[in-house]
């Protein structure tokens, strides 16, 4: 009896001793989702100072156009107008929201009912599954104070050196940093997140150099699954004509500079989409200098027929923004640097005021590109050039 | 120290014969009487087994019915009793809803609601184990070596394979398909069938009413013994009096018996029936006809191409019931897709003794000696005794127990189910579900309080109310056979996108509509040039729009549409493009071999 129940018993009792075994010695536990190695967000340095992309004046002349629009509250133009600014900024103007308060109104639910208004539905939603920014939606009465893009808000936290422990407040008094939308950012995404720029210049900007990470949903993402969508999937696809997606490239690859983390392939896999971009870019060009939304036809681009004075603005801004982050080989001719960029200072100069208030966006594109292909920080950029002009003013005797 | 001594003895001497002492030496391998001894048999049925679970276990687990089961399942574990009406659908047609999985139903939910996800996946993988290994009993028994049974298992794995990736109650029929073909032909010699397939019938019909393909068989298995017997004795009567003649119709009796021990009682017989005769069905792609282009019609050919082959150069005829076997479950099989799954089962069983008297007759033409087949009975021992034995009667060693512990717990810690229970992590839904499946939409409706009446794929639409607790009410979902044909035609109308979907969509209260965009394209277009349509969430594979009432009026255009939003107009759907009207339902996936690879390596990459 003994013998044969023991013959029966053995097998499995073995088994569960086996598996209990290796659960104890051999399974850790659950590391994080994401470890951060740094506070700080990496900083891109600037690498170009070209005198005859754009002159000094002329960025100061542009610059002086692109102030942040008086008494528009609405959350797309601020981070625009933050995002090129920065921090720092000071107008003298009461109707010209200053940095700190473009600065604030993203991370202090208090100034944004004083700017958004009293009624303004709170810019972030806290839920089970992370700290979510309200989005933008078609038909939304409060759409405009809403998140245009995913992940954009944080993306220009990032830009603007703001550390993850910076602290958030939000409506209903809970505590919350950057960090809680950093890592709601990580944990939501998923592959088939139709926006995914500002999560992979986030990822780039808070996350590298740790390679991975995982989602909520037990998908590990690491940085070649940024690379690969990033330069797989087809190149027209991405908002602003795909023009964030390369911006997101150049930024990775800039970061990498420092950090030394993406193999020599990968880092060849991102220049070699950018050098593609650039080659029809380089085909596409028009005779006066600009972009338009079919760049990426190349040698066969013709200009759509409702293109509009907007279209070539937003197309060419957005490019020579991610050039002016681009290493060098991967960047076209820089006479066509310089004729797009001439031909953006002349249109931003002769645009209409309204125009520009209406469509801050792509000016503001193309008003940092500027700056960071002369090495200069915008607003001090301005500042510099604005007292020069004061100083200009007083030297001029009256008119007799 | 004696023990000792004889052990030293024995191990010089590996002839020595087994002694008593409780501690053996036989051919160099240990031995004792405590512990089971295996043969090189068992070994290769547990390697063919451990890669069936182990390949069935990295399978994904797609959006297809199962998780409406689910759904139902909570609401019987929830309300203590059968829903009587469609509890889903936003339709309340009023329908009498004959439910039979229902056990299998509340038994998934339960185990899911105790285990978590995992669960699912590993009853899928142990059912589709399960099943393989009775097929390799059923094979055996009929008097081929084992690794005939193991060939046969090996086949029906990958002809099924693409309805066996598929999670659902119908894998129970997987089990219990088999246990038929083995009680078919255990009832030439022994009556121990008699006993067992009335309770097995009675479960089965609790579980999926697959039972009919059972019955099938024991009905064929009836009409060919009462044939082949009219041919001998040429009077009924006579015919009647053979034992597999009346074995085999009172084990279809009792069988039919046990199918009624269900809520339906005899009527379930009328619900199988009809079932299949529904106009609804035409729609769904796994009831229409094979598609040789798929990689289980290809699959089918082949087999078709090896039965002609087979039966052209073996010496002897076909059994009348294999015979009708292979011709009704072959017509089955050209009749819909979903049926694949019997002919996988039948197809090794049936034609098994002709395939391994062709090999031979090819590869070792001496040794045909003509009497194998149907007529050659196995001794008497049950399956397992032959392969879990003490004796060294048959060659069984400690060595192959050990080999076979060790291939079982490689399995369960490779296998992603087993090694989530042993670990204490899940996988996350994200490897866990195939790709496709809306887990963010549902997460993000979860979230955002969108719930009420839907339009949603049907496919997608399980998923929604299994996510949103029923609080998501779909137009339709996979258990279309339940709904009236007038409701499933609007559902197709707004799928379409034909001119009468918004009219449709009123009548119903529909307040939101996900469109998969790469395949509704007209609808797309409709939703987009429509004012009251309100776009909410997109991803690379959905777009939800949230409809708004008739009397509303849409927001004032206070703010303009941001810069980039029209950015995404490269990836618009033409005007031009044509309205592809590829099927809604449970498809087979084409892509499911390179999922369950992607999966594999995943799982292989956090293994590592």
């Amino acid at each position: 009896m003994l013998p044969q129940l023991s013959r029966i018993a053995a097998p499995p009792l073995i088994l569960v001793v086996a598996l209990v075994i290796y659960r104890i010695a051999f399974v850790e536990p659950e590391p994080p989702a994401v470890e951060l190695a740094d506070n700080e967000p990496n900083r891109v340095a600037l690498q170009y100072d070209w005198v005859d992309i754009v002159s000094s004046d002329q960025v100061y002349q542009v610059l002086d156009r692109l102030k942040p629009p008086k008494n528009v509250y609405e959350s797309n133009t601020l981070i625009h107008a933050l995002r090129l600014w920065g921090r720092d900024a000071r107008f003298d103007d009461p109707a010209i929201p200053d940095g700190e308060l473009m600065w604030r109104f993203f991370t202090d639910d208090e100034v944004f009912r004083q700017v958004a208004g009293q009624d303004a539905p709170p810019l972030y939603e806290r839920t089970p599954e992370g700290l979510f920014v309200r989005p933008w939606i078609d038909n939304d009465p409060n759409r405009g104070t809403g998140s245009h893009h995913i992940n954009d808000f944080l993306a220009t936290m990032g830009e603007t050196m703001t550390p993850l422990d910076t602290p958030l407040k939000l409506r209903d008094g809970s505590p919350a940093t950057i960090r809680d939308l950093l890592e709601t950012a990580l944990a939501n995404y998923t592959p088939d997140q139709r926006e995914y720029e500002w999560t992979a210049i986030n990822y780039a900007r808070y996350v590298f150099p740790t390679w991975s990470f995982k989602n909520r949903y037990g998908e590990t993402i690491d940085a070649q699954h940024f690379v690969d969508r990033l330069t797989t999937e087809p190149i027209e696809h991405g908002v602003c004509n795909a023009t964030h997606r390369l911006e997101a490239l150049a930024v990775l690859l800039r970061i990498d500079d420092e950090q030394q983390q993406l193999s020599s392939g990968t880092r060849q896999q991102i220049i070699n989409r950018l050098r593609d971009v650039s080659l029809r870019l380089y085909h596409s060009q028009t005779e006066a200098g600009y972009w338009h939304r079919d760049w990426v036809s190349g040698p066969k681009a013709s200009e759509p027929a409702d293109s509009s004075q907007y279209d070539r603005i937003l197309a060419t801004g957005h490019h020579l923004e991610w050039m002016a982050l681009a290493p060098h080989e991967a960047l076209p001719p820089r006479e066509s640097i310089r004729r797009a960029t001439q031909w953006l200072v002349q249109a931003i100069l002769s645009e209409e005021e309204s125009h520009i208030r209406a469509k801050y966006g792509p000016y503001s594109h193309a008003g940092r590109a500027m700056c960071l292909f002369r090495l200069k920080d915008p607003y001090r950029a301005w500042k510099d050039g604005d007292d020069k002009r004061k100083r200009r003013k007083e030297d001029v005797p009256p008119a007799a | 120290m004696r023990a000792y001594e004889t052990l030293v003895e024995q191990t010089l001497d590996v002839d020595a014969p087994p002694e008593t002492t409780g501690q053996t030496w036989y051919l160099g391998a240990p031995r004792s009487i405590y512990f089971p001894t295996a043969t090189t048999a068992a070994v290769v049925t547990t390697l063919a087994l451990c890669g069936v679970f182990l390949l069935t276990n990295l399978m994904p687990i797609h959006h297809t019915d199962i998780w409406g089961h689910l759904a139902l399942g909570r609401w019987i574990a929830e309300h203590g009793e059968l829903p009587q009406v469609e509890p889903f659908s936003l339709a309340l047609h009023g329908k009498p809803l004959v439910n039979l999985p229902w056990l299998a139903q509340l038994g998934g939910f339960l185990a899911v609601d105790a285990f978590g996800p995992e669960a699912i996946a590993f009853i899928h993988a142990l059912c589709v184990t399960l099943g393989c290994g009775l097929l390799i009993l059923a094979v055996v028994r009929r008097g081929l070596e084992l690794e005939w049974g193991v060939f046969a298992a090996v086949a029906c794995f990958c002809i099924g394979y693409t309805s066996l990736g598929a999670v659902r109650p119908q894998l129970f029929g997987f089990i219990g398909f088999p246990l038929c073909l083995l009680a078919v032909h255990e009832l030439r010699k022994s009556l121990h069938p008699l006993y067992w397939i009335g309770p097995l019938f009675a479960v089965w019909a609790n579980l999926h009413g697959s039972l009919v393909m059972g019955l099938g068989v024991l009905g064929i298995a009836a009409a060919a013994a009462t044939f082949d017997a009219l041919a001998d004795k040429r009077r009924l009567r006579l015919a009647l009096r053979e034992p597999l003649v009346w074995r085999t119709w009172l084990i279809l009796f009792i069988a039919a018996a046990g199918t009624c021990v269900n809520p339906s009682g005899p009527l379930i017989f009328g619900e199988i029936l009809s079932f299949g005769g529904q106009d609804v069905l035409n729609d769904i792609a796994e009831w229409r006809q094979l598609s040789f282009k798929t990689i289980g019609g290809a699959l089918f050919l082949v087999s078709l191409g090896v039965t002609a082959l087979v039966v052209r150069l073996t010496y002897q005829k076909l059994s009348t019931l294999d015979i009708l076997l292979l011709l009704v479950f072959c017509a089955a099989g050209f009749y819909a897709q979903r049926m694949i799954i019997w002919w996988a089962l039948v197809w090794p069983w049936a034609l098994g003794p002709h395939l391994a008297e062709a090999f031979q007759e090819l590869f070792d033409p001496d040794e045909v000696d003509g009497e194998e087949g149907d007529d050659y009975e196995r001794p008497n021992d049950p399956f397992w005794v032959e392969a879990w034995v003490s004796e060294a009667a048959d060659g069984g060693t400690t060595m192959n127990t050990l080999f076979i512990l060790g291939v079982v717990f490689m399995t369960l810690l490779f296998a992603p189910s087993t090694h989530a229970f042993v670990s204490g992590k899940p996988r996350g839904e994200g490897l866990m579900l195939a790709n496709g499946t809306p887990i963010v939409l549902a997460d993000v409706m979860a979230r955002e309080g969108w719930q009420g009446n839907v339009f949603a794929p049907i496919d997608w639409a399980d998923f929604l109310i299994w996510h949103s607790h029923g609080q998501i009410r779909p137009l339709a979902y996979t258990h279309v056979h339940s709904l009236p044909d007038a409701l499933w035609q609007e559902h197709q109308q707004i799928r379409r996108g034909d001119s009468n979907w918004l009219e449709i969509v009123d009548q119903r209260g529909i307040t939101f509509i996900v469109v998969r965009r790469h395949e509704h394209h007209r609808l797309h277009l409709a939703l987009r040039s429509e004012p009251r349509a309100m776009m909410v969430y997109e991803n690379q594979d959905t777009l939800l729009f949230q409809i708004l009432p008739p009397d509303a009026t849409p927001a004032s255009d206070s703010s303009e549409i941001p810069d980039g939003r029209a950015g995404h107009a490269a990836e618009q759907p033409a005007a031009s493009s044509p309205d592809v009207t590829p099927s809604p339902a449970p498809r087979e996936h084409p892509e499911t071999l390179r999922e369950t690879l992607i999966k594999a390596l995943q799982a292989a990459k956090v293994l590592l």
